[in-house]
């Protein structure tokens, strides 16, 4: 919650700078989450015994990883592909799942400090108070006390624009704004600016683009890793095939692909865990007792479901990958 | 919405480091604690398949071995029947003869004995008669007359008899 009411930002709010590297309050959930599955596998290590009744610890690791080597060998079929598939599949479950669940737990997202606003970093939209990062919008305006007034969100008058630039792009958003608008919206935000803003300390990994873009490129990168390690170089043959024209098409069509494939990933993670948490302050937000605990246990279950369709989509690309072309 | 290359190379390090950790530290461990235990069970499963066929075995021999007993049980059986029944033939003919030899011995004698009882009852017959006809009649008869007499009455009466 801002000072204001509801917070909903779609990226990552930094938290920590080191000189220009930017630590934002996803990264530090992802170390969280990193350093939580780290202390397990230790704990799961040293706990290991050979014995035919397992118990405790080592029982529910022995449970979650027969899980998830009949998950993969379901897929692959083949002993030898799911040795090498699992530890990434399992990572991507793991981590996913994790991070998913870590947005769920009371204080992150919620518990974080106010920070005074410094030039234009942020515009908070009325009424929404969706906070959109970076320069909103971008104009010419003829009286440098209007751009003074209203820093977040300039304006455009289209009396003092020149030709063509009627409509001003700045940052993802574009805004035109009517100069009669102008007084009123920057007198808004130089109040709604004049508070200060809260930064949570803490977000979900996988509610941040940077977070999913980062598995989803993992993801690709180690499809074609396993594809050149299980047809050598015959792996690029299906990307650059020369033998006909339809070929030729087809082999940039699956390049295409595997840039999609990025895209995809990151944004189906990104997009179902982001709308989990809108979902989640927005109902709050409206009725704060009672009502939300459906919806708590919704994302519960759609934070494990997400992390398994991204595992088991990538296990399918990369069974795929080590599959020739002549064998599909 | 912002896409900063450091965050995402940050995340691509992060994980990675975990998959390390996780690989190294869990999944192999885990998964090679799962292995063992499952030659264990296969070993296991193939010793009981070994005990299951030898027991098969010994069944079967055992069964064998009792259809060849029961075979020679009823062989011994015959033949014993065979022994029992000439035996038996042989006591009963020895049984038989034993007998008729008693009974003709027991006839013989009965036969001396009759004949002796005879001799003496006719002797003490005569005797009373004689000796009652002489107090009736009040005279000694001449017994070897008498005795005569009374045999030849005698003789008819057994006759009779």
């Amino acid at each position: 919650m801002s000072a204001g009411g509801l917070h909903i930002s779609i990226s990552a709010e930094p938290v920590a700078h080191f000189g220009n590297f930017t630590v934002s309050n996803s990264m530090l959930t992802s170390l969280v989450v990193s350093a939580l599955l780290i202390t397990f596998a230790f704990a799961v290590r040293f706990s290991l015994k050979q014995t035919n009744r397992p118990s405790g610890l080592q029982n529910f690791a022995e449970w979650m990883m027969e899980g998830l080597i009949s998950l993969v060998h379901g897929v692959t079929g083949s002993e030898k592909r799911t040795r090498h598939f699992l530890p990434f599949v399992a990572s991507f479950f793991l981590f996913i799942m994790m991070n998913n669940w870590l947005g769920l737990v009371p204080g992150v997202g919620t518990i974080g400090y106010l920070e005074k606003p410094e030039g234009e970093e942020h515009a908070q939209l009325s009424p929404s108070q969706v906070t959109l990062p970076g320069t909103v919008a971008q104009a010419s305006t003829e009286a440098a006390s209007e751009t003074t007034t209203a820093p977040a969100v300039e304006v455009v008058d289209p009396a003092h624009t020149p030709a063509g630039e009627e409509e001003v792009v700045g940052g993802p958003i574009d805004l035109q704004v009517e100069a009669g608008e102008v007084h009123e919206e920057a007198t808004t935000a130089e109040a709604e600016h004049a508070e200060a803003k809260f930064v949570p300390y803490f977000r979900a990994g996988t509610a941040d683009l940077n977070t999913t873009i980062a598995l989803a490129f993992v993801s690709v990168f180690m499809t074609q890793v396993f594809g050149v390690m299980y047809l050598k170089l015959s792996y690029f043959g299906k990307f650059f095939n020369f033998s006909s024209p339809i070929g030729f098409f087809v082999g940039i069509l699956e390049l295409i692909l595997e840039f999609a494939k990025i895209i995809s990933f990151a944004f189906r993670l990104f997009g179902n865990i982001f709308a989990g948490e809108v979902l989640l302050a927005v109902i709050t937000f409206l009725v704060p007792l009672v009502v939300p605990m459906p919806f708590y246990g919704l994302e519960v279950v759609v934070g494990v479901i997400q992390a398994l369709v991204f595992s088991m989509l990538s296990v399918v690309f990369f069974n795929m990958a080590t599959i020739g072309h002549d064998d599909h | 919405m912002e896409i900063q290359l450091p965050q995402i190379l940050f995340q691509i390090v992060n994980f990675s480091v975990v998959v390390g950790a996780l690989t190294y530290l869990l999944f192999k461990p885990v998964q090679k604690i799962l292995d063992e235990r499952s030659n264990k069970i296969a070993e296991a499963q193939k010793a009981a398949q070994a005990v299951i066929e030898e027991k098969d075995a010994i069944e079967t021999l055992k069964k064998q071995s009792k259809r060849d007993a029961e075979k020679a049980a009823a062989a011994i059986l015959d033949e014993a029947k065979k022994d029992a029944d000439v035996r038996s033939q042989e006591l009963i003919q020895k049984t038989q003869e034993h007998g008729k030899a008693q009974l003709t011995k027991l006839q013989a004698e009965w036969q001396n004995e009759k004949k002796e009882m005879v001799k003496e009852l006719k002797a003490q017959f005569t005797d009373a008669v004689i000796a009652t006809s002489a107090k009736v009649l009040g005279e000694k008869l001449d017994s070897k007359a008498h005795s005569k007499l009374i045999d030849q009455e005698m003789n008819t009466i057994l006759k009779a008899l």
